[in-house]
């Protein structure tokens, strides 16, 4: 099945199966992942889910014990690093320390053996293009932390890969100028047409920029899909918990209808869309995932609206996230549940800490997120079961 | 794009190591590394102002200065002849020490292989072993392959003692190399060979060159093994313990002041080497 569909449209990249363990412990489990030609793929997890082992295992840094890499339908386990063409935008990008900038970008043309004409018409043109051209005599000990960065991604762009694996590139650089490396990343994996593969914990990043995110947890897959659709139907409680964007309560399904689930939980029951392919029995055990951003506080004593979910609890703390306020809310069972609200200069402050209040979503706002209950095969799932 | 002040730039190298003890206790360690620095140095300081000396029998204060003893000693075709034997000895010492020790240390950063900690002790243990115990050892096994009495015997020996010298320079140096800067340069297409030497070598060079000079140092000084395995071809330090037992010439004065200065210069530039590289790396990593 595998095998059929890769024939058919080019694969940059595939991992089939792969398994990767240090002695006792799993780092990545029966992990397949299919990167098409063009695409900016992002493989996020918390740390030690196997993501940065994954990458390696690409560069050809890791030997995986079980399944196999592909690059472009050819099998690549046993390729050493330097036959690979996947260069690696390093974490602590490993710039050479004693060598200039110009130098640094220069030096895997140097191991191919490019002349000298060649490899510095390449190296002007990358310097250039990424803005450093000024710096190309430096040291690479005497230039800015962003300065460094670039001249890491000219290094490895320089080589003219058909795919670029990034480790993290930007977790060492402050917020500003790390949304500018996220422009500048977006637009040059647009611009070239190439692949890439970029590692990350920060899932603002991969959302930022990647066509598909890949959440991985314990060397498995979670989910893997469009930013929009991990966003939108998480699989899993990980991955909703992960996103950040749902509330999580668990619940036993008390009746099943076509378009609805009503589910009893310690909120009271709870009324959640039902997608056509997922299948539930009465008496099961689910999680409830609610849209932090779309449950409303209401009044306690205020009318509740038919056929909305309602229950209520008490402020127990409040952040701000600029304009916006996120509440919240211990409900009954001890689980607390969070909800967002702006605050523009006319709204008053109606509730709290410590005020009782209600919160209020539509069914249509809540889902049930267990990827078990699917009835569509996922192949990654199938194997893993 | 201005440097920092080099005690900003570097603050565990200054700072820390100073704010550990109060003032009056860094003035009394201060204090006692002088007197211990005056009492190592004398002796040679004396050798050095008694070698300017004319006289047969020099005394103390020096009345008629001279560069008599000098000229004489650039006469004497015996020590002249153990300068150069010394000379040809240190320099093929220096390069092959080097090569092995250094060798050494790359195989213990890079690899795994079973009995490591075994290997690695044992070619940093006979700095430990006492020098007499280690030149009658090297005595008795050269003589089972007609290398007693020998320039290359003495050579062989000197190599021995002064691998763990240079495995430990390289050793330091490579221990500052960031993880992945190797894996970094395969990655980017170099072979393990192209990469050793592009990046590997290019980065110990400080260290390599410390090691040189030191290996150098070590051999050009070394008398115990040098006297045991040497025979008739006396290096410089032999032919110096021979005049003291039979002539107690002030040409002795004369020798000690050059060995001393030649050693003192060689170790010193490995110390600026060493320390000139600390300093590349540690901005290199910010």
């Amino acid at each position: 099945m595998m095998l059929g569909s890769s024939a058919r449209e080019p694969l940059a990249l595939e991992l089939y199966r792969v398994r990767k363990t240090y002695g006792d412990s799993v780092a990545v489990c029966d992990l397949s992942i299919k990167v098409e030609d063009g695409c900016f793929l992002a493989i996020m997890g918390p740390s030690g889910c196997g993501k940065t082992t994954t990458l390696r295992m690409l560069a050809g840094l890791e030997t995986p014990d079980a399944g196999e890499i592909r690059f472009f339908g050819k099998r690549i386990n046993e390729r050493p690093p330097w036959e690979r063409s996947l260069p690696l935008v390093w974490q602590n990008l490993a710039l050479f320390p004693f060598l200039t900038v110009a130098q640094n970008v220069e030096f895997g043309l140097r191991m191919r053996n490019e002349c000298r004409a060649s490899r510095e018409k390449k190296v002007l043109k990358w310097l250039e293009r990424l803005g450093i051209r000024s710096l190309a005599e430096r040291h690479v000990d005497e230039i800015s932390g962003g300065q460094k960065q670039r001249v890491a991604l000219a290094r490895s762009l320089v080589l003219s890969p058909r795919v670029l694996l990034l480790d993290e590139p930007l977790s060492a650089l402050d917020p500003h100028l790390r949304i500018r490396m996220q422009t500048l990343l977006t637009s040059l994996q647009r611009d070239l047409g190439i692949s890439f593969v970029y590692v990350t914990h920060s899932q603002t990043e991969a959302f930022a920029m990647a066509d598909r995110v890949v959440i991985m947890r314990a060397g498995r897959i979670e989910q893997d899909g469009s930013p929009q659709s991990v966003f939108n139907s998480p699989e899993t409680p990980f991955v909703a918990d992960f996103t950040g964007a749902f509330n999580l309560v668990s619940a036993t399904v008390q009746s099943v209808s076509a378009t609805q689930v009503l589910a009893a939980s310690d909120l009271g029951l709870l009324a959640t869309q039902r997608p056509a392919d997922l299948t539930v029995r009465t008496g099961q055990r689910v999680t409830v995932a609610i849209r932090v951003h779309e449950c409303q506080l209401e009044d306690i004593n205020g009318a509740v609206t038919d056929g909305r979910n309602r229950t209520q609890g008490v402020i127990v703390g409040e952040e701000f996230v600029g304009s916006r306020i996120l509440v919240h809310i211990e409900v009954q069972g001890g689980t607390i549940l969070r909800v967002e609200y702006t605050l523009n200069a006319r709204t008053q402050r109606l509730w709290d800490v410590g005020d009782p209040v209600a919160i209020a979503w539509n069914p249509e706002d809540a889902l049930i997120v267990d990827s078990a209950l699917r009835s569509e095969p996922d192949p990654v799932g199938a194997v893993l079961s | 794009m201005g440097r920092l002040p080099f005690s900003q730039e570097d603050p565990l190298e200054t700072d820390t190591v100073n704010n550990l003890f109060s003032p009056a206790a860094s003035r009394v360690m201060l204090l006692y590394l002088i007197l211990i620095g005056i009492f190592l140095f004398t002796p040679i300081v004396f050798n050095l102002y008694l070698s300017f000396s004319a006289r047969r029998f020099p005394g103390f204060p020096v009345t008629d200065y001279s560069l008599k003893w000098y000229l004489e000693a650039f006469h004497d075709a015996r020590l002249t002849e153990a300068l150069i034997r010394t000379l040809i000895v240190s320099s093929l010492v220096a390069p092959v020490a080097t090569l092995l020790g250094g060798l050494a240390a790359y195989a213990d950063y890079r690899f795994k292989f079973f009995g490591k900690r075994l290997a690695l002790a044992l070619g940093l243990l006979p700095p430990t072993i006492p020098i007499v115990i280690l030149g009658l050892a090297f005595l008795a096994y050269l003589a089972r392959f007609n290398l007693t009495a020998s320039l290359t015997g003495v050579v062989i020996s000197h190599i021995v003692i002064c691998i763990p010298f240079a495995m430990a320079l390289i050793r330091l140096r490579l221990a500052q190399m960031d993880r992945d800067l190797e894996p970094a340069a395969w990655n980017l297409g170099g072979s393990q060979f192209q990469v050793f030497w592009a990046i590997v070598i290019p980065f110990c060079l400080p260290a390599i060159m410390a090691s040189l000079l030191l290996t150098f140092a070590v051999s050009f000084d070394e008398f115990t093994i040098a006297w045991f395995i040497g025979g008739t071809e006396q290096t410089l330090p032999v032919r110096v313990l021979n005049m003291v037992e039979r002539e107690a010439s002030p040409m002795i004065n004369v020798i000690g002041t050059i060995t001393f200065t030649v050693t003192l210069t060689l170790v010193g530039i490995a110390l600026i080497l060493l320390s000139l590289s600390r300093l590349r790396t540690t901005r290199a990593s910010r």
